[in-house]
């Protein structure tokens, strides 16, 4: 595996040796085991782009929500700027200043009670102690930020695309100030020009911002066109870590990272 | 940055998208306008009968049985000379607030404790729905014949009993409302921006169910209604000489052959007010169910 890391002062997220057994049946029958993330180790620096691609069921999600605090690992360790995630009850609430989410399903991912400029202030309140009208204007000024007007502030999320949810999604994230952004699938859901207008965006937001990213995703494309590092997981396991500049089909370790990349289509003059 | 302009929204295959009471409207059509207005106009009554320039409902006139319409009874008068509208309209009164007063207990026990339930699962989850199930195992007319021989405890007991028997069908609906809202990805989103399991309830949680809460208030509404006639018939709810639609009922019963006008205007009004009750609430349902 060829790997650039950065330096150890760096690190914002370890997670060393995790792993996550899910168990179906009910109380009558034990169900059938299912190990969906199986000894995963993963660093992610301050300002990185990671991206871990693989495909369904392969243990990606359940890493992005271990990652996040929202599934606890079985066994393993995660630390969090320093900090163990999972020492002791309430460490989520903790880790969500550093760490926040943007789901995959813009159509389920925001309140729609609530109006867009109130789901990017809620943070700005509750996390920042800021009053209602400075956070309000804060909200105002992230939803500039990530390209949304004015006219869609005062709307609730059904009376947007799914791209401009997409963008309200990552502003009510901002709005906690957070080191990292797990992106799971956040773009999966949107066409292919908005998929590009949300990277792009979010590529401009990592500049300003010194963000690091954790993109899930099951495309290898996305993930090679903005990650500076790639993690390949197959049935739980990480099969292949390379830095995004050095993965070809011939620098590959794992036949199953080759397969994904010979899946990739390609545009030939010939045609 | 530029502003994008995104207007073709993009759909991907995933869980429905939530509804909040608060972002829809619902098509009520003209029956459901006829059945709010109507529901609405009884209402009105409900709150300004002791102010209208109405007869004395229990007074009467034994000179004047059965009189017909006039200028002085306007509906005319029952089989003891009482003034039949204004005991019309002190029964609309007295039979709403009965029924509003089931509601409100049924909604007071049942809403918090099916949210949370649906809400936290675990113990309290099992063992609400345990004691909702031996609740809803008792049939409601044999209990409140029991409450009120055993407590004397008037209308207003009669129906916060009912209200109790009524609260494990609004729990388990919410219970069963709030599993559903609380796989959605927005309530971890709120939870990330800050909010406390009690905001998360209250402004995430609530919302997504309330048009069910409506859906329930306005079939068990309908329902209360019908069992305040029944047990007031029975001589167990309102007491005669006051007027609820139910002792209206029971006292001109003997008149069916003679004048049925006496028992067919109350049992109008009853039956229009629980159709009334029923067309709302099939709409709601409908238009939450279509999102």
């Amino acid at each position: 595996m060829s790997v650039e890391r950065k330096a150890e002062s760096d690190v914002l997220v370890e997670v060393e040796s995790v792993t996550k057994t899910y168990r179906t049946g009910n109380g009558l029958r034990r169900g059938t085991p299912t190990v969906a993330v199986d000894g995963v180790s993963l660093r992610i620096a301050q300002g990185e782009w990671v991206g871990v691609v693989g495909e369904s069921g392969s243990g990606k999600s359940t890493l992005a929500g271990i990652v996040c605090g929202v599934v606890r690992p079985d066994s393993g360790s995660v630390r969090v700027a320093g900090q163990e995630m999972y020492a002791r009850r309430g460490m989520d609430r903790i880790i969500w200043k550093t760490v926040q989410m943007v789901f995959q399903d813009p159509y389920t991912s925001l309140n729609p009670a609530m109006t867009i400029t109130e789901i990017v202030a809620e943070p700005l309140r509750l996390w920042h102690g800021v009053d209602r009208r400075e956070a309000d204007r804060q909200a105002m000024a992230l939803l500039d930020q990530v390209g949304l007007s004015s006219a869609v502030a005062g709307r609730r999320p059904g009376g947007l695309s799914g791209g401009q949810r997409q963008r309200a999604s990552i502003a009510r994230a901002l709005a906690v100030s957070p080191s990292l952004i797990v992106l799971d699938e956040s773009v999966s859901a949107l066409d292919v020009s908005v998929q590009a207008q949300i990277l792009q965006l979010l590529l401009d937001l990592k500049r300003e911002r010194d963000l690091a990213y954790l993109l899930i995703s099951h495309d290898i494309s996305v993930i090679r066109l903005v990650c500076d590092r790639i993690l390949v997981m197959n049935k739980g396991e990480v099969v292949d870590e390379h830095s995004a500049a050095s993965l070809t089909e011939e620098t590959a370790d794992h036949p199953y990272t080759r397969r994904l990349l010979s899946a990739v289509p390609r545009m030939t003059a010939s045609g | 940055m530029t502003e994008v302009l995104e207007t073709e929204p993009v759909r991907a295959a995933g869980p429905a998208e939530p509804t909040a009471g608060a972002g829809r409207r619902v098509r009520l059509g003209w029956p459901g306008t006829l059945a709010l207005g109507f529901v609405l106009i009884c209402l009105l009554i409900a709150l300004l009968v002791p102010f209208l320039p109405l007869a004395e409902p229990n007074e009467q006139d034994l000179g004047d049985t059965l009189a017909r319409y006039s200028a002085d009874h306007l509906l005319g008068t029952d089989q003891l000379g009482r003034d039949l509208l204004a005991r019309l309209l002190w029964a609309i009164r007295t039979s709403l607030f009965a029924g509003l007063t089931a509601i409100v207990v049924a909604t007071l026990i049942g809403l918090p404790t099916g949210m949370l339930a649906g809400y936290r699962r675990g113990w309290f989850d099992t063992v609400s729905a345990r004691i909702a199930d031996v609740v809803l195992t008792v049939p409601a007319l044999v209990l409140l014949l029991t409450v009120h021989t055993a407590l004397r405890t008037g209308i207003t007991g009669q129906m916060v009993t009912l209200g109790v028997i009524f609260a494990p069908r609004i729990y388990r609906v919410m219970r069963a409302e709030t599993i559903r809202v609380a796989t959605m990805p927005y309530l971890l989103a709120g939870r990330m921006s800050g909010c406390s399991h009690v905001r998360i309830l209250w402004r995430y949680l609530l919302p997504g169910i309330r048009a069910q809460v409506r859906v329930q208030v306005s079939y068990l509404l309908g329902l209360s209604l019908l069992i305040e006639a029944g047990i007031s018939f029975l001589g167990v709810g309102v007491e005669s000489p006051d007027a609820s639609l139910g002792t209206m009922l029971s006292g001109a019963a003997a008149m069916l052959a003679s004048d049925a006008r006496v028992v067919l205007i109350p049992a109008a009004v009853l039956s229009l007010l629980i159709l009334s009750l029923n067309v709302i609430g099939d709409i709601e349902s409908e238009g939450e169910r279509r999102g």
